[in-house]
């Protein structure tokens, strides 16, 4: 076989090779439901992954200021500002999270229970998917369902989360309504309870 | 030609030359959403209840009274200024559309509360649906409270009734509802 035969097989064998070795681009909908499969799997450094680089850099600055303005450095998983500082944003976050709600009960209850649907997605440009899902889930019995949206934002082929920089967006990854409902339903449904056997 | 021949002739070309301009006529959700919002920028309350689904009224209703119902509830202070009613029997008496307007209007007619309403900013970005009869629409809301701006991506659903898109509770609203403090609870 000729050398020119050679490049030709060559170069069709990269063509086809191509394809599978670059990751198969995941829809807004599947990168949503793996971002809050990964919630309920308590995995934070693949939640962190799926983050988009906007949102960890606007969480960080969030934090600085509150740690600026609380004063209060003996609570803040991060120490002084200036290991704050020194963190990239992506460990920031991680070390944040890890040291806050996952410590919780009720968190790791609601997020356990966490089931999410996505009905769809609005464009907005070609960078920006805000994804419509149905949300639900569960505390001390009570269930409570949610509709929400969440943006997503392309970085380089791939669809990343962009909760925002609000802290409580940050923490709760975006289900801050579903979340309360849940806690003021669990509430709620908790003062009726007493209530009921106050009464008998 | 026979009179029901006439007749029937008659109602067909009524409703071919009405049907386009009824279908004309309806709003598309992102269309709603937007005026819904209009409605609490210019105060105008009761065009904003006229927006809301009668199913979401009438529930609001149940709970409203169903508050209302607890002991001591209607001797609250603001209760009567709240919704022009003295009694839970007047209350039920009341369209559900009328209380809702009402319940705005105690909440939002404020002048503090009319001036951030007035500078709130909405984009209708666009809509998703639900099987045939339940969109919800995306919007982008921008939102001066206190010198801190808030800029969010909202989604409100919506269904249709009479063949018009009406406004849903939205799950956070009805959450709301649900856990609203019993009238007097923190007395105990």
């Amino acid at each position: 076989m000729g050398t020119g035969r050679w490049l030709a097989v060559c170069a069709a064998a990269v063509l086809a090779a191509v394809p599978a070795a670059l990751p198969a681009q995941q829809t807004p909908e599947q990168v949503v439901q793996a971002y809050y499969g990964h919630y309920r799997a308590g995995e934070l450094d693949r939640v962190v992954a799926l983050t988009h680089p906007r949102s960890l850099e606007a969480f960080k600055s969030s934090i600085g200021r509150f740690m600026a303005f609380a004063g209060d450095e003996e609570d803040s998983p991060f120490g002084e500002m200036g290991d704050l500082e020194s963190l990239p944003a992506d460990s920031a976050y991680l070390v944040f999270m890890q040291g806050a709600g996952q410590e919780e009960e009720e968190y790791r209850e609601l997020f356990g229970a966490l089931q999410v649907q996505p009905l769809g997605h609005v464009l907005q440009g070609d960078s920006v998917a805000h994804v419509v899902f149905e949300a639900s889930t569960e505390l001390s019995g009570v269930s409570a369902r949610e509709v929400m949206v969440i943006t997503l934002r392309r970085q380089g082929s791939q669809w990343l989360v962009d909760p925002g920089g609000n802290l409580l967006d940050m923490v709760a990854g975006g289900m801050m309504p579903l979340l309360m409902r849940a806690g003021m339903e669990a509430g709620m449904s908790g003062m009726l309870d007493d209530e009921e056997d106050h009464d008998h | 030609m026979p009179m029901t021949r006439r007749m029937r002739r008659g109602l067909l070309l009524l409703a071919v030359c009405a049907l386009p301009a009824g279908a004309a006529a309806q709003e598309t959700p992102e269309q709603v959403v937007q005026r819904y919002y209009e409605t609490f920028r210019s105060g105008d309350f009761a065009a904003n209840a006229a927006i809301m689904h009668p199913s979401a009224l009438e529930e609001l209703r149940t709970t409203l009274v169903g508050f209302a119902e607890l002991p001591g509830a209607t001797e609250e202070e603001g209760f009567t200024e709240m919704f022009g009613v003295r009694t839970v029997e007047e209350m039920r008496a009341l369209p559900p559309a009328v209380l809702f307007e009402r319940m705005l209007r105690s909440q939002l007619g404020g002048d503090e509360m009319r001036e951030i309403l007035a500078g709130t900013e909405v984009s209708v970005l666009g809509h998703v649906m639900e099987g045939d009869t339940t969109a919800h629409v995306v919007y982008r809301m921008r939102m001066s409270v206190a010198q801190q701006t808030m800029d969010q991506v909202q989604v409100m659903p919506l269904k249709r009734a009479d063949g018009q898109w009406r406004v849903l509770l939205t799950g956070s609203f009805a959450g709301m509802m649900n856990a609203v403090p019993r009238p007097g609870s923190e007395d105990e």
